[in-house]
């Protein structure tokens, strides 16, 4: 792979932050999440349901609902500034020509009233592209097969509810990518899906990146799907990033208590299951010392001050005082 | 005897729209000893959660018996039935959808005592209900809350209560972890890990993750559209698949060691429709790269290939990734 190429920064998050202000109180759901996706690289977000994971990047895409706001930070996309700054109607222009989207739910993404075919040609609508019908379709067509669909004209001409769940999520990492966009954002995109269809997805997804300029951010809560898609991984505890590296580093040599606590929770034969006591924080108190403090069972005295994120060796980050502690490796 | 014994059980549903009939369950024989777990795993559609289902009564067989303790449940009253429930229960995967959300934690765990009749006054049956929270890793201050106020794993917690109050030899499990995250999902596999050392008991475990398989069971029975491909000591058939099915099934595990890649194997397309009912031949034949003629024109039937191993494939001897992996082109078709 070139090595220039592989250094080009396609996205860059700098201290994103989502707030859901309620009523009587304000949740913290994302507080000060930095990340970074290179051009020919799958960067993997993981980390528990309420992490915070699925919001960030709904922050960054703009697709947060009501009460959820971006509350500060900013995520740079190459060519296009602060997509954060960006007014909405210049918005929906970035996405989908430069920022791809895949959602948990295929059958979410898709309309069901209107053919698969239409809703193809309105993506080119929407952006302004020739979108005559014999156009329209060819395009189709041919985003279809490379996605693996052997009879795309078929599923052209069929509705949304006629469609397998792996064929639904197939549809949509193909309008996903209809627009050659540099990068991809794909939340959970496999989730709901059979195990021997997931593969399939996954290197669909992958063969369009590898030797390439673009860039794929992928939220899982699958540590298999990280150790064996993506490139570089951050892992999300209570809206912080608390580690992040290359995968082998992180999964091999895990710095922060968190990460070994999930990587010893995946069953293995022979070996204890690690029990990681207690439950994620109240997000509704934005906290002074570490989050993990309360089911750390390493906490010492200095986790009463909330750790900041440094490097502890070459792309490899951590938010934890112990990794101060000379010669420390968590576990 | 075993505990649990199922003979030649089939299951089928008339397809939506009367378009034909889907063959759920197959001709399935299966046994559970007492103490023991089971496993029964496939993916969507594979007719694993329907004999779970098949093996509590929940659904009435159309062919077979299903044994219990000796006795075939399919040939019970009603009212027998109730009375053998209790030594037979269930955890489902969705725990907040199989609570009732107005009831209290308290009163879910204890009503199954209530139904069995223990002759129990109100008082004891507090203080059972108390005792079997407290075995689940909930404190009994839980009970007058509402399945609402309590995380996804303190309401896989309540299910679990609710099972193994009444003291039942067998727990279907269908599916019991797969809507918890991670950390939780370790919590729960721990405390049924504890539950069955110290409750004898034994579990039919249905789930479509190899991991937690390999983890949770001593045997384990693949299930492909209705029908059960291969069976055996989880060990053996993890270690060494005969079945071209499972040994896909294996292959698209995602190792969490980033250094190791499992071989990749693919089928032919994507899962076959259990409404197409063929007379003869194996259920994989159309999406087996190593099907030959025979495999479509005989009768497959689960045949033992090593002691308490047995394979539905008459090329199991011959099954290899070699063979296999000839089709990695295919996949992707409707």
């Amino acid at each position: 792979m070139n090595q220039t190429v592989m250094t080009q920064t396609l996205l860059s998050v700098k201290d994103l932050s989502v707030e859901f202000v309620g009523h009587k109180s304000t949740v913290h759901a994302v507080n000060g999440v930095n990340l970074r996706v290179n051009a020919g690289e799958i960067v993997g977000i993981v980390g528990e349901s309420g992490c915070g994971k699925s919001t960030a990047v709904k922050g960054i895409l703009g697709l947060l609902q009501a009460p959820g706001k971006v509350t500060g930070g900013s995520a740079e996309l190459t060519g296009h500034g602060d997509l954060l700054s960006i007014k909405n109607k210049n918005l929906r222009k970035v996405r989908g020509a430069s920022v791809g989207y895949v959602a948990q739910n295929p059958f979410g993404s898709l309309n069901p009233i209107y053919s698969i075919e239409e809703q193809f040609r309105n993506i080119l609508k929407a952006h302004g592209q020739p979108s005559a019908k014999n156009v329209a379709r060819e395009r189709a067509r041919a985003m279809l097969t490379s996605v693996g669909i052997a009879g795309p004209d078929r599923v052209l001409d069929g509705y949304s509810h006629q469609l397998s769940g792996g064929m639904a999520q197939r549809v949509v990492i193909a309008m996903a990518m209809l627009l050659e966009p540099e990068l991809i954002i794909a939340d959970e995109p496999t989730t709901g899906l059979d195990v021997t269809v997931q593969r399939q997805i996954l290197d669909l997804i992958r063969d369009r990146v590898v030797d390439s300029t673009r860039g794929i951010l992928l939220v899982t809560h699958d540590l298999g799907v990280i150790a064996q898609y993506c490139h570089r991984v951050v892992v999300m505890y209570a809206g912080k990033v608390v580690e992040a590296g290359s995968v082998e580093t992180v999964f091999l040599n895990p710095a922060h208590p968190y990460t070994s606590a999930l990587l010893g929770a995946i069953p293995r034969p022979g070996h204890e299951l690690t029990r990681l006591l207690g439950s994620v924080p109240d997000l509704r108190v934005v906290p002074t010392d570490c989050s993990f403090r309360p089911r750390c069972k390493h906490a010492f005295e200095a986790c009463s001050v909330s750790p900041d994120l440094r490097e502890i060796a070459p792309d490899h980050l951590v938010a934890c005082h112990l990794s101060e502690r000379v010669g420390h490796a968590a576990s | 005897m075993p505990l649990l014994e199922l003979e030649g059980v089939s299951k089928q549903f008339h397809a939506r729209g009367g378009k034909g009939i889907v063959r759920a369950v197959s001709n399935v024989s299966l046994k559970i000893n007492a103490g023991e777990t089971v496993a029964l795993i496939g993916e969507s559609g594979s007719g694993k959660s329907t004999l779970g289902r098949l093996v509590l009564r929940l659904l009435e067989p159309d062919e077979g018996a299903v044994r219990f303790d000796g006795v075939d449940l399919t040939q019970l009253s009603v009212k027998e039935m109730r009375e053998m429930r209790s030594k037979l229960q269930v955890v489902f995967q969705e725990p907040f959808e199989s609570l009732n959300p107005r009831m209290s934690i308290g009163d879910i765990v204890g009503e199954p005592l209530i139904i069995h009749d223990r002759g129990l006054n109100s008082d004891a049956r507090k203080q059972r209900v108390r005792e079997t929270l407290e075995r689940v890793g909930l404190s009994p201050d839980s009970s007058t809350r509402l399945p609402g106020q309590l995380s996804g794993g303190q309401q896989q917690r309540v299910g679990i209560a609710r099972a193994i109050i009444t003291n039942p030899k067998l727990i279907v499990l269908d599916e019991p972890t797969s809507s918890l995250d991670l950390s939780v999902r370790a919590q729960i596999l721990s405390l049924l890990a504890d539950l069955q050392r110290e409750l004898g008991l034994a579990y039919l475990f249905i789930s479509h993750d190899i991991s937690t398989v390999e983890y949770v069971s001593q045997r384990i029975a693949v299930m492909y559209l209705g029908e059960i491909l291969e069976t055996g000591p989880v060990s053996e058939v993890i270690r060494d698949p005969r079945h071209p099915y499972t040994r896909a099934l294996l292959s698209s595990r995602l190792s969490t060691d980033p250094n190791e890649s499992l071989p990749r194997l693919r089928l032919i397309g994507d899962i076959g429709s259990p409404t197409e009912v063929r007379a003869i031949g194996c259920v994989l034949a159309p999406r087996c790269p190593m099907a030959i003629d025979a495999c479509r024109s005989q009768i497959i039937q689960l045949i033992e290939f090593s002691p308490n191993h047995e394979v539905a494939c008459i090329r199991a001897e011959e099954t290899s990734d070699a063979l296999l992996s000839n089709s990695i082109s295919g996949g992707g078709s409707n």
